[in-house]
């Protein structure tokens, strides 16, 4: 049983003959039991009681006549990655049968309320299960393209039996210089005007000419976690190794999945973890929690909030800003005026977007000698505005900023960030006063907070 | 753990619900609707009963209370290329006194042929 998140999934419809045969089984019951390995949401059987064309027997008689076997339909709600890469097996199952697929939305999915999903659950039950990987010799231009365009971080590397040999990860690609800056810098450059993209494609040729594969660039020092370890025991390596990804591997050292962050707040948010009948008697909370006693959801989020967040004044000059910025270790800056009401929010893209064409090659090469460690200043031309006014923190800031009220519970706060895709928040007192910020991280805490 | 392709082209989802009871020319009316689509070269129909349920005219169906069970709800599913389903829908339509029918987009694929059985 997977999470399927709220929002956009698909359905997929099997028609099949109820005695349609799958080595020596039901074919709908292997299906069933491939669903099930795989880590679908769900899936649901109804037996029709009269068809014709579904399934193996054929029906090309001349004249007509219902199927002599039951038709069965097989339906199956879940992410559209997971469905596609499912369809090759199940269609090789059948024998001409006919499988559609259409958009649905989700409403509402809970699992499990019943019984009561624990911290126990067992990472299986929530790791992603389409996971792209690469081999071990797998030239590192691929493995820079795979990165660029894909929406995960990092690209586990197994050998021939999908054994995990290591993984690498965008940081190590900064690291070994194929990659000259942040992900996320890099394709907000492109988009912004093809000057900056050539600067980058020139960048990144070092990776399009280099003879080396992913075994040579790999790190083989990777965390793991058993199929069958709880999800507790994820978000503590999660927290202690500040990782945002972890392989999940059977006992032979099989890549079975993918845990993310994102996969454990999901968990937290659907889990009656949250639900104030499931965290009474049977979720109890240590002593030594902050409010031990009031259930998980009720929490404040003051209990995990972040304290040393990185703030500038709207008029901050931009270098200051700027060395603020890459210092944080969130790579994030929160601008505030002298009252530290919120105002803005400023990350190296917003920096590099607010900026003239004429001076993004230049900053650019600033902020690609800052991700490998190698601080510059900044460079003059940035300094100033078109009207030749000196730049300061608001210009470059975003002020579309989502803040979180003290008072506001745990569950809200991860609603939040789940709804408006936000990787943390800044969180405001009764006078709208920035206190601190919140980020999955913080969140994770939760997690070991029940047992 | 690598991504095998598979071919699929676009379609259409038609639902009928009809009741169980509902006649055309002396035959249950959601036979003579899965032999039109057959005879029109629609190649599959699937018929499915609902177990309780309530139409236009909001008489409720069930199957829990055996005297109103004689017309429970209907569902048959075509599933076929836009064209075909385009040109089945009005002659489905003309047996249809009443009753609703849909259409959905979808993603039809097909099963592989298999040589061996």
């Amino acid at each position: 049983m997977s999470l399927l998140r709220q929002g956009k999934a698909q359905m997929l419809t099997i028609y099949l003959g109820e005695s349609d045969q799958w080595q020596g089984q039901q074919l709908y019951v292997a299906i069933l039991q491939v669903l099930r390995d795989a880590g679908c949401a769900g899936a649901t059987v109804t037996r029709a009681i009269a068809g014709y064309g579904a399934g193996a027997v054929l029906h090309e008689h001349k004249a007509w006549q219902w199927s002599s076997a039951t038709p069965i339909i097989v339906q199956v709600v879940d992410q559209p990655a997971r469905l596609r890469r499912l369809i090759p097996q199940l269609q090789a199952m059948m024998q001409g049968g006919l499988m559609t697929l259409h958009e649905v939305d989700v409403l509402k999915y809970t699992h499990a309320r019943r019984q009561g999903i624990s911290a126990k659950l067992p990472v299986r039950q929530i790791m992603e299960t389409a996971v792209t990987t690469a081999r071990l010799d797998t030239p590192v231009a691929s493995i820079v393209e795979l990165l660029l365009q894909a929406p995960f971080r990092v690209l586990p590397i197994v050998d021939a039996q999908n054994r995990l040999c290591g993984i690498v990860s965008t940081g190590d690609l900064i690291n070994t210089g194929l990659l000259p800056m942040r992900r996320g810098l890099l394709r907000t450059a492109c988009e912004l005007d093809m000057q900056n993209a050539e600067t980058i494609a020139t960048k990144l040729q070092a990776a399009q000419h280099s003879s080396r594969t992913a075994q040579d660039i790999m790190n083989r020092q990777v965390r793991t976690i058993g199929l069958d370890q709880s999800i507790r025991e994820a978000a503590q390596i999660l927290i202690d190794t500040q990782l945002r990804n972890l392989p999940v591997v059977d006992a032979t050292g099989t890549l079975r999945g993918m845990l993310t962050r994102a996969d454990l707040l999901q968990a937290i948010r659907t889990s009656p973890l949250m639900s104030p009948e499931a965290s009474g008697p049977t979720q109890p909370l240590p002593h030594s929690h902050p409010l031990a006693g009031l259930p998980v959801q009720q929490q404040p989020v003051t209990a995990y909030l972040n304290t040393d967040v990185a703030t500038v004044e709207q008029d901050a000059p931009l270098t200051e800003t700027i060395d603020v910025l890459l210092t944080s270790p969130l790579k994030r800056v929160v601008v505030v005026d002298a009252a530290r009401h919120v105002k803005g929010i400023i990350s190296d893209v917003d920096v590099l977007s607010h900026m003239q064409d004429e001076v993004r090659p230049h900053l650019l090469a600033t902020l690609a000698d800052w991700a490998r460690g190698k601080p510059t200043r900044v460079p003059s031309v940035a300094l100033r505005t078109t009207s030749g006014r000196a730049r300061v923190a608001a210009d470059v800031m975003n002020p579309q900023v989502v803040t979180v009220a003290a008072t506001a519970s745990i569950q809200e706060v991860v609603d939040l960030m789940m709804t408006t895709h936000r990787k943390f928040l800044p969180v405001i007192d009764h006078e709208h006063r920035l206190i601190g910020t919140v980020g999955r991280f913080d969140v994770l805490h939760l997690l070991l907070g029940t047992s | 753990m690598t991504t095998r392709s598979y071919q699929s082209k676009g379609g259409k989802r038609l639902r009928l619900f009809v009741g169980e009871a509902e006649e055309w020319q002396g035959k249950p009316l959601y036979q003579a609707l899965v032999e039109h689509a057959w005879q029109h070269g629609i190649r599959g129909a699937t018929v499915l009963r609902g177990i309780e349920g309530f139409g236009p005219e909001h008489h409720l169906s069930t199957e829990r209370l055996p005297d109103i069970a004689e017309n429970l709800p209907l569902i048959i599913e075509i599933v076929d290329s836009d064209e075909r389903i385009e040109m089945l829908l009005p002659v489905l339509d003309r047996l249809m006194q009443r009753g609703m029918i849909t259409v959905s987009p979808v993603e039809i694929i097909l099963a592989e042929e298999r040589a061996e059985r």
